[in-house]
């Protein structure tokens, strides 16, 4: 019974994640839907900073969310059909379609050409996302690898999978700054925003798998298998909540008022 | 303190390390880079102005050959703890070097004189 609901519901899920990712291609993953909420806040010189990031990176939103809301859409048919053992490994398939996405996007914002103007503000790669965040996505990551003893081949796909986002996150991470330099003080911030915003998302989308993949086997014989479950659980939550957290902070006093002496 | 930025423009005859060069070290000596700042690494600030590493390289081994960045081992590159003083006779020949030389690019390019001192007036604000 137990199974059947959860073959049923990751059908659903499947069809779901794809027919949203189609109906939403136009702002998927871009400057604006990442700083939706913090561009709700008044300042005109935040959301104007915004508006020209998102036309300068001219994001290829469509082609990404498409590709992968069909590859989602062909999940569900393949996971109606297929025994529940497999759904582990489309569910792993569908996070490497997103990590292949996540890539492509990558790629097109190295390819930004009109780079001109840089701050002199030295950046840290490890400190675009808190070191926690880091440490659990390590964690959950590596988590499926505790049931290697049961499902050896699902195992090893599901973590590969993380391996690969969370490869593509640290490369995000290390991305050249962009600043369109109509004002680059304001820009700046949202750059690094922005950064952040699609590393902890990538993260984010590391750690599925392993969740999925533990929650789907229900296996609980062993406490190294409770440990790996409530790892990749916290570590869902983490990244999922910094990331809303994230998304709907506005500009602070203090950065407003050092813009002014931009 | 408030973030400092540079700017390559690739359509001027000065070169870009020496464009990175003198906007860095003008920052030094109106103190919007104090002593001590920790400057990006090479490969930051090359990736970021979308040029070569060597010019970014080249432009940081001429400011620390004149004092104004040190290189300080695995902590990086930073501001000189004692910049050079800035002499008002070879701030003023700088000066005028580099309105030479952006006058003299604005030429090469098609404007007239008339033109570009119109557009300065206008830029600095003046009656």
């Amino acid at each position: 019974m137990f199974n059947a609901f959860i073959h049923w519901w990751m059908v659903a899920f499947f069809a779901a994640l794809g027919v949203w990712l189609i109906a939403k291609r136009n702002c998927f993953g871009d400057a604006r839907s990442f700083l939706c909420g913090a561009a709700a806040c008044d300042d005109e010189r935040f959301t104007a900073a915004i508006d020209a990031r998102y036309e300068l990176e001219n994001f290829p939103s469509a082609p990404i969310a498409v590709s992968v809301g069909i590859t989602s859409l062909a999940c569900g048919v393949a996971a109606a059909f297929a025994p529940a053992a497999a759904l582990v490994f489309l569910y792993a398939f569908l996070c490497v379609a997103i990590a292949g996405g996540a890539t492509a996007g990558y790629l097109s914002l190295r390819r930004v050409g009109e780079r001109r103007i840089a701050s002199l503000r030295s950046r840290d790669a490890n400190a675009v996302v808190p070191w926690y965040v880091y440490l659990v996505t390590a964690i959950a990551a590596v988590a499926p690898l505790a049931f290697l003893d049961a499902r050896p081949a699902a195992a090893l796909a599901v973590t590969l999978a993380a391996c690969v986002i969370a490869l593509v996150a640290r490369r995000v991470a290390t991305l050249p700054a962009l600043l369109p330099g109509f004002d680059p003080a304001v820009e700046a911030t949202v750059d690094a925003r922005l950064r952040s915003l699609r590393v902890v998302n990538l993260l984010g989308t590391a750690v599925a798998p392993a969740f999925v993949f533990i929650s789907l086997g229900r296996y609980t014989s062993s406490i190294i298998h409770l440990i790996a479950f409530f790892a990749a659980f916290a570590a869902l939550n983490v990244t999922l909540g910094v990331q809303i957290v994230w998304m709907r902070r506005r500009p602070s006093a203090a950065e407003i008022a050092s813009w002014s002496h931009g | 303190m408030a973030d400092a930025f540079v700017v390559v423009d690739p359509s001027l005859e000065t070169p870009p390390y020496q464009q990175i060069l003198e906007q860095i070290r003008a920052l030094i000596e109106r103190g919007e880079l104090a002593p001590g700042t920790v400057l990006p690494t090479v490969r930051q600030l090359a990736g970021d102005l979308a040029v070569a590493p060597n010019t970014v390289a080249r432009a940081y081994a001429d400011l620390q050959a004149e004092n104004w960045i040190a290189a300080d081992g695995r902590r990086g590159t930073r501001v000189a703890e004692r910049v050079p003083s800035a002499d008002k006779r070879v701030r003023g020949r700088a000066l005028h070097d580099a309105v030479l030389r952006f006058v003299s690019s604005l030429t090469h390019r098609g404007y007239t004189e008339g033109e570009i001192a119109d557009e300065l007036r206008r830029a600095l604000q003046l009656p």
